[in-house]
């Protein structure tokens, strides 16, 4: 059920209409119910994996829970919680595993021997990625004794299943969405409101920003010879597409999940305005960088062997690099791991190695960042200086956009060269948009990608500085609040693409 | 107490900004359209013969040659974008006025292997239906997938016709609409009369960008089940049905000798299956004697007819139908 199509905009009324009209006790199971219909209608086959990790997670957590309380034992305790644990983490990721990079293995061993292949196909269940990782976090929150085991069958199912989430996040935790999930909420109009105009902002960006920008994107990286003079041009549409899908679609999911009363994690802080690439990770896919530095990050950099390297790098270069190394190699472990998760594909390895190198790089010449500085007698806090590193870091993410939008790694670099050597800007006016695949309204729907990139700018400069754009809109008439939604809801169908030409959400794919 | 009315005033003010603000785009935006025409026939006549199926059809049955032929009231309701699943509805429509003798299904191998597209004429059907349990259950079974903004929005997909707001407006305004005429279809190189859309002949090179070969990997799951519900529900009705593949230049059917080979040999064995005549005028024993099947009698190498051509076919088709 896409997010964008009319059974999912009545099935979310229906839902949301129900749940304030059930008593107030059965209101999680109202959730579980539309939930599992949502899923369902996405194939039964799909659903049985869904299941598969709802029971394993929610048994291995109470395995978990009863061998803290009653194995007195320590070392045994210790071994056979790690025996549960590994267990299911193997179990769970083994499907992801075999499922998501199973082909991917098979090209890369056929590639080595030099042998030709043919692709297996393999099921691959909508949101699998999300709710296993969020399966997971949990499993090792209750491993790690920072959460208590849910011990209700089906109240956890919910924490696993809530359908806003399930496509493509946020990553929720255990912590703070399961209690939301469970208890009851009221009626507050005040909030529906704000949500309603939250999941409107969402489509804006994502059916007039994002699906304009897809089709300047697609053009340029399909044929990217016969466009190789507006490559940077591809990149930066790619950025903006990227960027107002995703955070469009966790807007359009974060205001539905409101509708119900339940506050899920932010997944995006104005990612463009970050000053480091450090910075930048803080900012996007907030949920899966936060899941990565809890669940890969702090085991990896705490772990026995890191331990060991660590001791023998503060050997080898001196306490403060020695302290560092160890941070720098966890680092490009788990941009590594992200490279892995958004995709089978080496291009997506280079892109999470690239990143965690970057970081990497970082961390190392801090120090020496700090010198060169303090000689240029720069100022951190210089809004000449600010601008800078926004630039700088803007720049740097543009180029690991290659590696993810590109078709191949080889593609990639060949479009970065010609970013760099090539430039036509006669060419962008080449490309074909609108219902009558002509250049007529080329020029229109550019100018439709930049008011709306001007406004979503506007939006997230205010944001930045802190000022309360929701409290504003909240003191405005209550016509002037009507015309605003008016004109939203307006724009959608006169400057959005249809959905047949600009495609689903990217996330929706993980 | 008051922010409650508050409320109730801001929601009705703002559908009312909604629904105003459709109106005026739908009526300035939408095209008059022939589909106008069709569900105004089949709403208000009886008909013996239903043509359904794609452009193909649209172009290349003239429905008032089959009807002086077979001496049987007969309408021509294919269109280009028409899957099976809108052929379906369509017929069910049609049979609410009456129960045709006839339905002719004009087979188009690249619908049953493509997606179905979201362009305005796909969901013009749905938007001039009249109301009923028909359309209702039209649109459960296919608006309720598509995009939102197609039935909430019917002009999202007429943006472009902006530049042409006057000339739409007018057209609407004038007696010929008013009366279901056809004088607004006459665009210079079409026009629709006689119940179908004549071509007139193209010079130049011809077009092939369009052209969708059959692919058996690709089918499309759902032309095959809706296609099946037709053919029960004619079967169930005792309505005759025929699947017919209309005639293609030679020089396509040489250039994709083998995927219309395959394809020819998948359907003939799918209708066999379920007991229905197919009539495939490209199969050496259906090719017709004296017809001209060069690309000159057809303005695309897709294969859509000149009208000419297309009167001749219909004569053929006709007297098969009187075999039948």
């Amino acid at each position: 059920m896409s997010l964008i199509s009319m059974e999912f905009l009545l099935f979310v009324i229906a839902a949301a209409a129900g749940y304030y009209w059930i008593p107030k006790k059965f209101q999680w199971i109202w959730l579980l119910l539309f939930s599992y219909v949502y899923y369902v209608s996405g194939g039964i086959k799909a659903t049985c994996f869904l299941i598969f990790t709802t029971v394993t997670t929610w048994y291995a957590g109470i395995l978990l829970e009863s061998l803290t309380q009653n194995e007195s034992d320590r070392n045994k305790r210790k071994r056979r919680k790690k025996g549960v644990l590994v267990t299911t983490l193997l179990l769970n990721f083994g499907v992801l595993g075999v499922l998501k990079y199973t082909n991917f293995a098979l090209a890369t061993f056929h590639m080595v021997l030099g042998t030709g292949h043919r692709e297996v196909s393999l099921l691959l269940p909508l949101g699998i990625s999300f709710y296993t990782f969020q399966s997971m976090g949990y499993l090792l929150d209750v491993y790690w004794e920072r959460t208590r085991a849910e011990h209700h069958f089906l109240r956890f199912a919910l924490f696993v299943s809530f359908f806003p989430q399930i496509l493509q996040g946020p990553i929720g935790r255990f912590d703070r969405l399961a209690r939301q999930l469970y208890e009851s909420h009221s009626f507050d109009l005040k909030r529906v409101q704000l949500s309603l105009l939250r999941i409107l902002w969402g489509y804006f960006k994502k059916m007039v920003i994002a699906d304009n920008a897809v089709i300047f994107v697609d053009a340029i990286f399909q044929e990217p010879e016969a466009y190789s003079g507006i490559c940077i041009v591809g990149v930066l549409a790619y950025s903006i597409q990227l960027y107002c899908d995703f955070s469009g679609g966790m807007d359009v999911v974060i205001g539905i999940a409101g509708l119900f009363g339940i506050e899920l994690d932010e997944n995006f802080k104005r990612p463009y305005f970050a000053v480091s690439i450090t910075d930048f990770w803080h900012r996007w896919h907030i949920t899966l960088g936060t899941w990565m530095k809890d669940y890969v990050f702090y085991p990896v950099s705490l772990s026995g062997w890191m331990k060991h390297f660590s001791k023998f790098a503060k050997n080898i270069f001196g306490k403060k690099t020695g302290r560092v190394l160890p941070i720098c190699l966890a680092n490009i472990v788990v941009f590594l791991v992200v490279g892995v998760w958004h995709g089978a594909a080496w291009k997506f390895i280079v892109y999470g190695l690239y990143n965690g190198l970057i970081i990497a790089f970082s961390g190392l010449m801090a120090p020496q960042y700090r010198k060169w500085k303090e000689a240029l007698h720069l100022s951190e806090h210089s809004v000449g200086f600010h601008l800078f590193q926004i630039i700088r870091t803007f720049l740097l993410v543009n180029i690991s956009w290659f590696f993810d939008r590109a078709d191949d790694l080889e593609t990639a670099f060949r479009m970065m060269g010609y970013a760099v050597t090539r430039f036509d800007l006669s060419q962008i006016f080449q490309i074909q948009i609108g219902e009558a695949s002509g250049t007529e309204y080329t020029m229109l729907f550019l100018f439709v990608i930049l008011a709306g990139c001007f406004l979503v700018f506007l939006v997230s400069l205010l944001q930045e500085q802190g000022r309360d754009l929701i409290g504003f809109y909240e003191r405005r008439h209550w016509l002037v609040k009507c015309v605003v939604m008016a004109g939203l809801i307006l724009m959608l169908p006169l400057l959005g693409q249809p959905a047949g030409e600009a495609g689903g959400f990217i996330y929706a794919q993980f | 107490m008051r922010s409650f009315k508050r409320v109730i005033l801001s929601v009705f003010c703002l559908l009312f900004i909604l629904a105003a603000a459709n109106t005026v785009l739908n009526y300035a935006l939408i095209p008059y359209s022939y589909v106008r025409i069709m569900m105004h026939q089949i709403t208000t006549e009886n008909y013996d013969t239903v043509l359904l199926g794609t452009s193909h059809g649209l172009n290349g049955i003239s429905p008032k040659i089959l009807e002086e032929q077979t001496g049987e009231k007969t309408i021509n309701l294919c269109l280009g974008g028409e899957y099976p699943r809108d052929a379906y509805y369509l017929l069910r429509q049609v049979c609410k006025k009456k129960l045709p003798k006839k339905v002719v299904y004009e087979l188009d191998p690249g619908y049953w292997c493509t997606k179905e597209g979201q362009r305005g004429d796909f969901n013009r059907i749905y938007y001039e239906m009249p109301w009923s349990e028909v359309k209702f259950e039209y649109f459960v079974n296919k608006m309720l997938k598509l995009d939102f903004r197609a039935t909430l929005f019917p002009w999202f997909y007429y943006r472009g016709q902006l530049k042409n707001t006057a000339k739409i407006i007018s057209c609407k305004q004038s007696k010929d609409y008013k009366n279901f005429g056809v004088q607004a279809f006459d665009t210079g190189g079409q026009k629709f009369s006689d119940g179908f859309l004549k071509n007139f002949p193209v010079s130049g090179p011809k077009e092939e960008k369009d052209l969708v070969l059959w692919d058996k990997k690709n089918k499309n799951k759902d032309s095959f089940q809706y296609f099946e519900k037709l053919a029960t529900f004619c079967q169930k009705h005792h309505v005759k049905l025929v699947v017919a593949v209309l005639p293609v230049p030679r020089e396509t059917l040489q250039k994709y000798q083998k995927k219309y080979q395959e394809s020819d040999a998948y359907f003939r064995t799918y209708m066999k299956k379920y007991g229905i005549p197919f009539w495939n005028y490209n199969h050496p024993d259906r090719q017709i004697e004296d017809f001209d099947y060069s690309l000159d009698a057809f303005t695309d190498y897709e294969g859509h007819m000149n009208m000419e051509q297309a009167e001749d076919f219909s004569v053929r088709l006709a007297q098969d139908l009187k075999s039948l």
